[in-house]
C-alpha cells in the first residue's frame, strides 16, 4: 500500500511529465528540486544530450544569481511601426488578391460570354477602347495570358465602328499593354506599401 | 510527440511565469539545462564558458519572458535565445583574445583578510561517461514493466494515456511505473548527485 509521501512524489513526476498541470502555484522545496534535478538527468542520459561535463548544480547556482541581483522580467513592448506594418501588409495582400480576383472573374466572364457581343457589353468600369472592349477577351490558358477574341467579325457594328484586321491587330496589342501595364502597376503600387 | 507534450507544460509554466511564480522558471531551467548546455558545447569546447554562456541565456530568456507569445514552442524561442548567445561570447571573445584588465571582478576576489575567495557557490561537475554508464546499468537491472515504461516516456515520448493503451493497463499504473523506475535509477545515481 502506498503511502501519502510515495503518493506525492509520483504526483511530482507526473506533473514533471505534464501528467498532471491544474496546480495554481508551484511549490519547490530542496528534496522536490534534487528529485526533478535527477529525473531530468535521467532523461537527457537516455535520449543522448549530455555534454560531456555537466554542471549538476547549475539550476540552483542560476536562480540564486537572479534573486540576489534582483533580475526581472521586463514589461512587453508593443512596437507601434511592427503593428502598422503588419496591418499594411495585411491591406496589400487584400489588394493583390482582389486584383488577382478581378482579373479571373473578367475572364472567366469573357470565357463564357456569348459570341455575339456588342461594344456596349462589357463591364463599365471598365470600358472599351475603340471598339475593343475587355469582353473581346477571351483568357488563354496555353498562352498563359489575355488574347482577344478571334471572332473580331462578331463585333456589334451598331455604333458604326468597324475596323480592318491590321487595325483590330493593333489595339489588340495596345490593349493587351494597357490591361498588363495596369494590372503590374496596381500590384507593384499596393505591394510597395510593406 | 515529446515535443507537443512538453509544449503544452511548457505554456502554462511561462504562463505562471509571466504572472510572477519564479518557481515555474526554476522547473524550466531544470527542464531545459541539459538541452542548451548541449547545444552550448557545439560552440564552445570549455566547460566554464558553457556554463557563463548557458547562464547568460536563461537569464535574457527570464528578462524577455514577456515578450513570449507562444507562436513558436518555448524551446523553440530559448534556442535561438541560447544560439545567439554563444555567437555574442565568441565574436566578444576573438575580439578580447590578447587583452586582460585586471580591474575586472576575475581579479577582485580579495576578502576583508586579504584572503583570495570565490565569489560563485562551487559548481558539483559530474563526468556525463560515467552517469551514462551507471544509468544503462541501472536501466538493465529493471523489472521489465519498469523498464519499458520509462522507455516510452523518456525515449518516444508517449502521454500517459497512450502508455496505458499500448500497455493494456490503467494510466495509474502507467504514472506508478513511471515513478518506481525514476525510484530505482536515482538510487543507483545518488553517489554522483548527491548534494
Amino acid at each position: 500500500m502506498l503511502d501519502s509521501k510515495q503518493t506525492n512524489w509520483e504526483e511530482q513526476s507526473a506533473l514533471f511529465d505534464s501528467e498532471n498541470v491544474n496546480v495554481d502555484k508551484v511549490e519547490l522545496n530542496d528534496e522536490l528540486k534534487d528529485h526533478l534535478n535527477n529525473w531530468s538527468l535521467i532523461g537527457a542520459t537516455l535520449r543522448d544530450e549530455l555534454p560531456k561535463q555537466v554542471n549538476v548544480s547549475f539550476a540552483d547556482n542560476l536562480m540564486a544569481k537572479i534573486e540576489q541581483e534582483k533580475i526581472k522580467p521586463e514589461p512587453r513592448k508593443v512596437s507601434f511601426n511592427f503593428t502598422f506594418k503588419k496591418v499594411a501588409f495585411a491591406v496589400s495582400q487584400f489588394a493583390i488578391a482582389a486584383s488577382v480576383a478581378a482579373v479571373t472573374i473578367i475572364g472567366w466572364q469573357t470565357f463564357n460570354a456569348d459570341e455575339k457581343l456588342g461594344v456596349d457589353s462589357t463591364s463599365t468600369s471598365l470600358g472599351s477602347v475603340n471598339g475593343v472592349n475587355l469582353a473581346s477577351y477571351q483568357t488563354s490558358q496555353t498562352q498563359k495570358g489575355i488574347k482577344l477574341n478571334q471572332h473580331y467579325s462578331d463585333i456589334d457594328s451598331k455604333n458604326g465602328i468597324k475596323m480592318d484586321e491590321k487595325e483590330f491587330r493593333k489595339q489588340q496589342a495596345l490593349e493587351v499593354d494597357r490591361i498588363n501595364n495596369y494590372i503590374r502597376g496596381y500590384v507593384f503600387t499596393t505591394a510597395s506599401n510593406d | 510527440m515529446n515535443e507537443n507534450l512538453n509544449t503544452q507544460s511548457d505554456e502554462l509554466l511561462v504562463k505562471k511565469v509571466q504572472d510572477g511564480d519564479t518557481n515555474a522558471y526554476n522547473v524550466l531551467v531544470i527542464k531545459y539545462q541539459y538541452k542548451v548546455a548541449q547545444i552550448i558545447s557545439k560552440f564552445v569546447a570549455n566547460n566554464a564558458d558553457i556554463n557563463d554562456i548557458a547562464q547568460d541565456a536563461f537569464i535574457k530568456a527570464y528578462k524577455a519572458i514577456n515578450s513570449f507569445r507562444g507562436e513558436s514552442s518555448f524551446y523553440t524561442w530559448l534556442y535561438r535565445i541560447v544560439v545567439n548567445a554563444a555567437k555574442t561570447f565568441l565574436e566578444s571573445n576573438s575580439k578580447h583574445k590578447n587583452s586582460i584588465d585586471v580591474d575586472s571582478p576575475e581579479f577582485q576576489s580579495i576578502d576583508e583578510q586579504g584572503i583570495l575567495a570565490s565569489k560563485d557557490t562551487p559548481d558539483r561537475i559530474i563526468e556525463s561517461q560515467e552517469l551514462h554508464e551507471v544509468i544503462l546499468k541501472a536501466m538493465n537491472d529493471l523489472p521489465k514493466e519498469l523498464r519499458e515504461a520509462i522507455t516510452l516516456r523518456e525515449i518516444e515520448g508517449m502521454s500517459y494515456d497512450d502508455m496505458a493503451i499500448a500497455l493494456k493497463v490503467p494510466v495509474g499504473t502507467v504514472r506508478s511505473r513511471i515513478f518506481r523506475a525514476r525510484e530505482f535509477i536515482e538510487s543507483r545515481m545518488a553517489h554522483l548527485t548527491s548534494r
